[in-house]
């Protein structure tokens, strides 16, 4: 991934852009399929993470396999992934009833509880997913995050979910974020990476 | 990694006068996303929908999860001519945040993602489907009932590096 510098967007008449406390820290926009997408080195300056991403997966289903498919989350520090020490739950709806589940020991974090569109999946639908991780740089205490995904294929098989994890290993501040999915991503996901100052 | 301030204000208004509806236009495409933070009041307890440039044909889907205070629930509704993103007790004003991502990219269809709270009705999680692959440029909110004095509409846009 190439950081690029951010660009202070124009407005439409009659608005000005103001400078704030939200700010683009990079982003990744796949060219062709990619099973891994990896920030690395964040900068310590903030007080929260946002990543918004929007995606799909080449995970093939049987024919006629319409459902969604998950994204996954690991984080690290200093370029060590960690690979334990992960609780995560999910309520969810797929159009005709509300679920909830839960999960602890687990070995990595899931972002879009099946709510990433796949290969089946009608053509040209992306998956949205909003990922809030706060207080990221402390060293004292567990590291919480926060999910809101989804797709919507024209109301068969879409699939809203909100979504909690956590990261209960050594308290360290996080500098890696590792999203990986059921397949490759496929191209043109977008992934980017926001800092909140506090 | 280099940083870029964004999350930019682009509009915003306030009712003087009741309206059955708002439209924010000629939407900039140089932004990756946009958010659009309502803040209204109804004469109907029903919800908030948008239609986006000037499409009212059957091409608007969603899939929601709410919950009322006593039961939740989901539900889909598809090939509509205009897409809820909220829904409203008449009593009370209510908040809809609602996010499009990638709003300004003309190959793919667009989805958002929309919370709305209404404190005496219900709260709500939606994912919305709109099938253009068209770059939006404008977004209608329509009430089914009349919006009332006081309510707000403003829309941010946020750039990626």
């Amino acid at each position: 991934m190439t950081p690029i510098l951010g660009i202070l967007a124009s407005s439409i008449s009659g608005s000005k852009a103001v400078t704030n406390s939200y700010e683009s820290i990079a982003t990744s926009t796949l060219g062709s399929a990619q099973s891994t997408v990896t920030f690395s080195s964040i900068p310590q300056t903030y007080k929260h993470l946002q990543v918004r991403i929007t995606n799909r997966s080449e995970f093939v289903r049987g024919s006629g396999n319409t459902l969604g498919v998950s994204t996954y989350l690991r984080v690290g520090n200093s370029g060590t992934i960690y690979s334990a020490n992960y609780t995560w739950g999910s309520t969810f709806g797929d159009g005709s009833s509300a679920s909830s589940e839960h999960y602890g020991t687990q070995n990595i974090m899931v972002v879009a509880n099946n709510s990433m569109p796949a290969a089946n999946s009608t053509t040209g639908i992306f998956g949205s997913s909003i990922v809030d991780i706060l207080d990221y740089t402390s060293t004292n205490k567990n590291k919480t995050f926060r999910y809101l995904s989804g797709f919507d294929q024209n109301g068969t098989n879409g699939r809203i979910s909100f979504a909690s994890s956590l990261y209960y290993g050594t308290p360290n501040a996080i500098t890696d974020l590792q999203f990986t999915a059921d397949g490759n991503f496929a191209a043109n996901s977008t992934f980017a990476l926001y800092g909140i100052k506090g | 990694m280099a940083a870029g301030s964004t999350y930019t204000p682009i509009a915003t208004t306030t009712l003087g006068s009741t309206a059955t509806s708002y439209t924010f236009s000629s939407i900039s495409g140089s932004y990756t996303d946009l958010v659009l933070i309502a803040n209204f009041k109804s004469s109907a307890t029903d919800g908030i929908s948008i239609q986006l440039n000037g499409d009212t044909g059957s091409n608007y889907s969603w899939t929601l999860l709410y919950g009322t205070g006593s039961v939740a629930g989901s539900a889909s509704y598809s090939s509509r001519t205009s897409a809820t993103i909220g829904y409203t007790s008449a009593s009370n004003f209510n908040t809809t945040i609602c996010q499009f991502q990638n709003y300004s990219n003309a190959t793919t269809y667009k989805t958002w993602l929309s919370k709305g709270s209404s404190a005496d009705y219900e709260i709500d999680n939606m994912v919305g489907l709109w099938r253009s692959t068209s770059a939006i440029t404008s977004i209608k909110i329509n009430c089914s009932g009349t919006l009332q004095i006081g309510s707000t509409f403003t829309l941010y846009g946020i750039a990626s590096a």
